[in-house]
């Protein structure tokens, strides 16, 4: 019976099992890639980029892929030398001496071709052909194209070397981390994905859901518009991904530093801005007249606006969105997050919805959260009743924000300094314990 | 589909739980982790949270079952946590998940935490999901060295339902073909059994597949049984 093999795509889907021919066949219809993982019977998930585990584990897919890779590629350096007969080597020597022939031959066609370009254009070479890198693709080419404001260039460049880049960047290596910051902004200014590439690799680091793309995002929004009352009006804290996303601090993301990205992107901004056009295109473009109203109904403006405030205030630029008499718990987010001293920040307090169950604890957090901030901004506005408050925060505040996971060193190391002892220390000992992933739990 | 679940030799409760139903096509392992009745409370609540769900869904579309799972484990995961705060003397606990929805052609599979399922196929079988172990995420450089604690197992669990309030799970879709047997079991079957030994012994008992979960069980017992085992056997069929 053949040996059967399996593939699994992107830690998300799988391709077999199938044999040795099929996967062979697979690989040249690329119906997989160097990304993506091979295991056989009993045997471990091997990553086909990890040529060497791959030829120590499954020698015989090695043997496939890579020579696969050198005759397509110009690969060399991969199998070992092969023993050629006599004969064989007689026909590969005449061979090789008509392949001479015919190089010599298709060299000087070339040069004639080039020739009659030249002197068509009157000795100027086509810029086109300028442009056009004569080595394998490199970060630096990607740079010069947006450092001369060549988006479209861009883009184009990106597409043409998609497959070479995302195994680069997959492939864990240094020279493949630097790709990452013009990949994600291909990706974002797209649909948020790249076929092929693995969600973490987009997101990297980022406090934030694995698969922020358009695509996501549409069924996020229609599957969820149920569910928008209880934010709303309901006041309920919703553990899910749009609401968390929605809960997003802006100020946090401006001042975050994000490796890995071109200035002014990150991952949070690339997640808002397909969060924005998936709702706008699912309730505005894509939407019939009483799926509109139903939309309205629903309270998609509200939503709109706390996106439109998120992605604005989140690159530092001003909105309308936000202002005193907040409508509802977004609103009100974004009134705190808006509020440039502690009069701002209380008129929006006055001015709350009623708060009734999960959500007002969660509102009062982020009321906090935002004394800080100006607090860190300008100390000398703590004083008095606000100190007091905040000294009283102290030990139930922790170092991040409850629902959204983003942390706060400068306002925790604020809010210690304040309270005049060292709180901090205890909190994160309490907090490693709690939720520390690595300590099993025996079962 | 046909499922079992056996305390073991070793231990005193069953911290497992199983749920299955084949006409619908959808089937669930869980594996509790903590101690007193922790681990039972844990994942007897993801699994009847998760059928509640489920059953309590319409219809639901091809693309709306991976939102749909992450939805339910999400709300299921602030559950346990929230019951641990108001009950300390189950404060902590958690669970595995395996999660399994057959759609048209498609299997669906959420996983979290250690317990597996496997694709048996030919005589052929292979590990579909990835332990979430410290050693896995290690090797895979998705867990620095620095941020393992001093002394934490390689089999440690970095991902499980209770752990935190963000649970990432793994949703994986598998494509049919006639033949295929889905093997999902807690580790008390995977940790006693070689995978080869698995294949094996399904490969001469399939003319007995009813009794199949039962053969695996009793062979894990006899190999120490020092866990709880659970199996579910799901037979994909022309």
């Amino acid at each position: 019976m053949a040996k059967l093999y399996l593939i699994r795509r992107n830690l998300e889907g799988f391709s077999g099992p199938m044999t040795l021919m099929e996967l062979k066949d697979a690989f040249k219809r690329m119906q997989f890639g160097l990304s993506d993982e091979v295991s056989g019977h009993c045997g471990p998930w091997v990553s086909m980029d990890n040529m060497e585990k791959v030829k120590k584990t499954y020698p015989e897919v090695a043997r496939i892929v890579y020579e696969d890779l050198a005759s397509d590629w110009g690969v060399s350096g991969h199998g070992e030398p092969q023993q050629l007969s006599e004969n064989t080597r007689l026909i590969r020597k005449k061979s090789a001496r008509g392949l001479g022939l015919a190089v010599t031959f298709l060299l000087l066609a070339a040069a004639a071709f080039v020739a009659a370009i030249y002197m068509a254009n009157n000795a100027r070479m086509s810029s086109k052909a300028r442009e056009l890198p004569d080595h394998a693709p490199r970060p630096e080419d990607a740079q010069s194209l947006l450092d001369s404001s060549d988006k479209d260039g861009f883009f184009k460049y990106m597409q043409t070397n998609m497959q070479f880049i995302v195994d680069k960047a997959q492939s864990g290596r240094k020279d493949g981390d630097a790709w990452l910051p013009y990949l994600r902004s291909y990706a974002f200014a797209r649909d948020g994905q790249i076929s092929g590439l693995r969600g973490n690799v987009l997101r990297g680091a980022a406090v934030a859901p694995l698969n922020c793309s358009y695509k996501t995002w549409a069924e996020q929004w229609r599957s969820s518009q149920a569910s928008w009352h209880e934010v709303l009006t309901e006041h309920q804290l919703v553990h899910a991904q749009w609401a968390r996303v929605l809960a997003w601090d802006p100020n946090w993301i401006r001042k975050k530093e994000h490796k890995g990205w071109l200035a002014g992107e990150n991952y949070y901004l690339g997640c808002l801005v397909m969060a924005q056009k998936a709702l706008v295109d699912l309730s505005e473009k894509n939407a019939s007249e009483v799926a509109r109203a139903e939309f309205e109904r629903n309270g998609v403006t509200s939503l709109k606006s706390r996106l439109n405030w998120l992605i604005a205030a989140s690159q530092g630029l001003s909105a309308p969105e936000s202002n005193v008499s907040p409508s509802n718990e977004l609103a009100l987010w974004s009134c705190f997050e808006d509020a440039s001293d502690l009069g701002a920040l209380g008129r929006c307090r006055a001015n709350q919805p009623r708060q009734v169950d999960t959500l007002s604890s969660y509102s009062t957090e982020r009321y906090i959260w935002n004394i800080l901030r100006l607090g860190v901004a300008m100390p000398s506005q703590i004083t008095g009743d606000v100190k007091s408050q905040l000294v009283l925060y102290a030990d139930s505040l922790g170092t991040e924000d409850k629902f959204t996971r983003f942390d706060y060193p400068a306002e925790v190391r604020f809010l210690t300094t304040l309270s005049g002892r060292d709180s901090q220390g205890s909190r994160a000992a309490d907090r490693g314990s709690a939720e520390s992933p690595h300590g099993k739990v025996a079962h | 589909m046909v499922g079992a679940t056996d305390v073991g030799r070793r231990r005193k409760n069953n911290q497992d739980s199983l749920y299955f139903d084949e006409a619908a096509g959808f089937g669930i392992v869980a594996d509790g982790i903590g101690g007193h009745s922790g681990g039972e409370v844990a994942s007897s609540m993801a699994v009847s949270g998760l059928r509640k769900a489920f059953l309590g869904s319409d219809r639901i579309r091809h693309e709306e079952i991976a939102p749909f799972l992450s939805t339910a484990i999400d709300k299921m995961n602030m559950e346990i946590i929230e019951r641990g705060r108001r009950e300390r003397e189950i404060a902590g606990m958690g669970t595995t998940l395996n999660c399994l929805m057959f759609v048209g052609d498609s299997l669906h599979l959420a996983h979290v935490g250690d317990s597996r399922t496997y694709m048996y196929y030919k005589k052929h079988i292979f590990q579909l999901t990835l332990d979430h172990s410290v050693a896995n995420f290690l090797e895979r450089g998705w867990l620095p060295k620095s941020a393992v604690q001093p002394g934490a197992k390689d089999g440690a669990l970095v991902r499980a339902m209770g752990l935190a309030e963000r649970v990432d799970i793994d949703i994986y879709e598998v494509p049919l073909k006639s033949g295929q047997i889905f093997v999902t079991c807690s580790d008390g079957l995977s940790g006693m059994l070689e995978d080869r030994k698995i294949a094996q012994i399904i490969s001469e008992n399939l003319d007995r597949f009813d009794t199949l979960p039962k053969i695996l069980i009793d062979a894990a017992n006899a190999a120490g049984g020092r866990d709880n085992i659970t199996v579910l056997l799901s037979h994909v069929r022309s």
